[in-house]
């Protein structure tokens, strides 16, 4: 799949030059982005060590999921309408740039695993689910975001 | 969907992501080289 | 002061461990990403307890039961961004001293701290009446607000010290100098006039 033409196009959409002439306004955004990230790490965290049993252990993993996973959807959508903002700024250097896309990767293996793999596996009785498979939900989930952030970080020293 | 399938589906996509997870943290590795030769060289 | 802490920075400064730290492009990049990244662990925690006292998650489940389950979780992470917090200062203690987003982001954390003492103080002695209400009377709401906004701010101003915006060596109004301790500068400007 051909995706250049889209980053020329994000390069010299109304948005790029907003992010790019205003300094003050990408920084603002870029906190957004930052405390997004916050709260989607938090919920996953705190989810996943549920369901491994490490934190809240005298609450109901059902609890713990349901609440965390309402709000990982907000956090979700913080970051990606930010993020998307900070991207038209840089589309040309992200283009060329392998944590980029090692940190889109993630990310869309990330999203189809949350609502297609995570939340309708969960949806049936946890304690009648594979404790395997239930590890490795936990795991995978955290191991994945992890590296969602970290190879975003990453885009900045690359 | 099932829930073995979807049980299933879990154990394919942890491999997978520990693969490539894996390999590419492993990419990024002379980083590590070198924090080891700025504590030992 | 500001003479004071501007030693205290070029001391540290001097130290061969601050430039190697500096200059390894790797190692400030690994303390860095890790600064940054435990603030899923130290603010994500922080901001499931804050919400929980705002009666917007967890509404079934006591809110002493939330803030005593993620204590622990949430102090590991505040060491851990203290630490890395502080080698971060340590690699660039001379432009960090004198960095205005730097100085704002302490006080911030002051703040912070002292909300966040008084908040535990009170909910010790009030969680009784109000643990299983889904939304905590107002005091402890708006502590639970504040200490979101305070956060939000350390994080914002810890990000914006990277923009040299209002760097020394940039031509800033006098209060600007003296705010962000441009000692040299500030000598300067007076002596011009």
């Amino acid at each position: 799949m051909e995706t250049l033409p889209f980053f020329e196009w994000l390069d010299t959409s109304l948005l790029a030059s907003i992010a790019k002439s205003n300094g003050g306004v990408f920084a603002v955004v870029q906190m957004f982005h930052l405390l997004g990230m916050a709260m989607l790490g938090g919920m996953v965290l705190l989810g996943d060590l549920r369901l491994l049993g490490i934190l809240m252990r005298d609450i109901p993993s059902a609890t713990v999921i349901d609440n965390t996973h309402r709000w990982f959807g907000y956090g979700l959508a913080l970051t990606l309408i930010s993020g998307i903002f900070m991207a038209s700024a840089v589309a040309m250097k992200l283009y060329y740039n392998e944590a980029f896309w090692a940190k889109m990767t993630g990310l869309g293996i990330g999203i189809l695993f949350v609502y297609c793999v995570r939340r309708p596996l969960l949806s049936f009785e946890h304690s009648s689910i594979n404790p395997w498979a239930m590890r490795c939900l936990a795991g995978t989930s955290m191991v994945l975001w992890f590296t969602v952030a970290a190879s975003g970080r990453w885009i900045g020293f690359s | 969907m099932q829930k073995t399938t979807l049980e299933r589906l879990t154990y394919g996509i942890t491999i997978v992501v520990l693969c490539g997870a894996g390999w590419y943290w492993a990419t990024q590795v002379q980083s590590v080289l070198e924090i080891l030769e700025m504590a030992y060289g | 002061m500001n003479e004071l802490l501007l030693a205290l920075a070029r001391w540290l400064d001097s130290h061969s461990l601050s430039t190697q730290l500096h200059e390894s492009f790797y190692m400030y990049n690994w303390v860095e990403s890790t600064h940054v990244l435990t603030l899923m662990l130290f603010l994500g925690m922080l901001i499931i307890i804050d919400l929980r006292m705002l009666g917007w998650i967890f509404p079934t489940v006591p809110a002493s039961h939330i803030a005593e389950r993620l204590d622990k979780p949430m102090l590991i992470g505040m060491a851990i961004m203290f630490i890395t917090g502080f080698a971060l200062y340590y690699a660039i203690p001379e432009r960090t001293t004198q960095s205005i987003w730097f100085r704002i982001k302490v006080v911030l954390l002051i703040a912070a701290s002292i909300n966040a003492i008084l908040f535990r103080a009170r909910m010790r002695d009030s969680s009784a009446s109000w643990d299983t209400d889904l939304k905590p009377p107002n005091n402890i709401r708006f502590a639970a607000a504040a200490s979101l906004t305070l956060w939000a701010g350390v994080v914002i101003t810890g990000r914006t010290i990277a923009y040299d915006w209002f760097d020394c060596h940039k031509e800033l109004p006098a209060f600007m100098y003296w705010a962000a301790g441009c000692v040299d500068q500030l000598a300067a400007s007076r002596g011009v006039e």
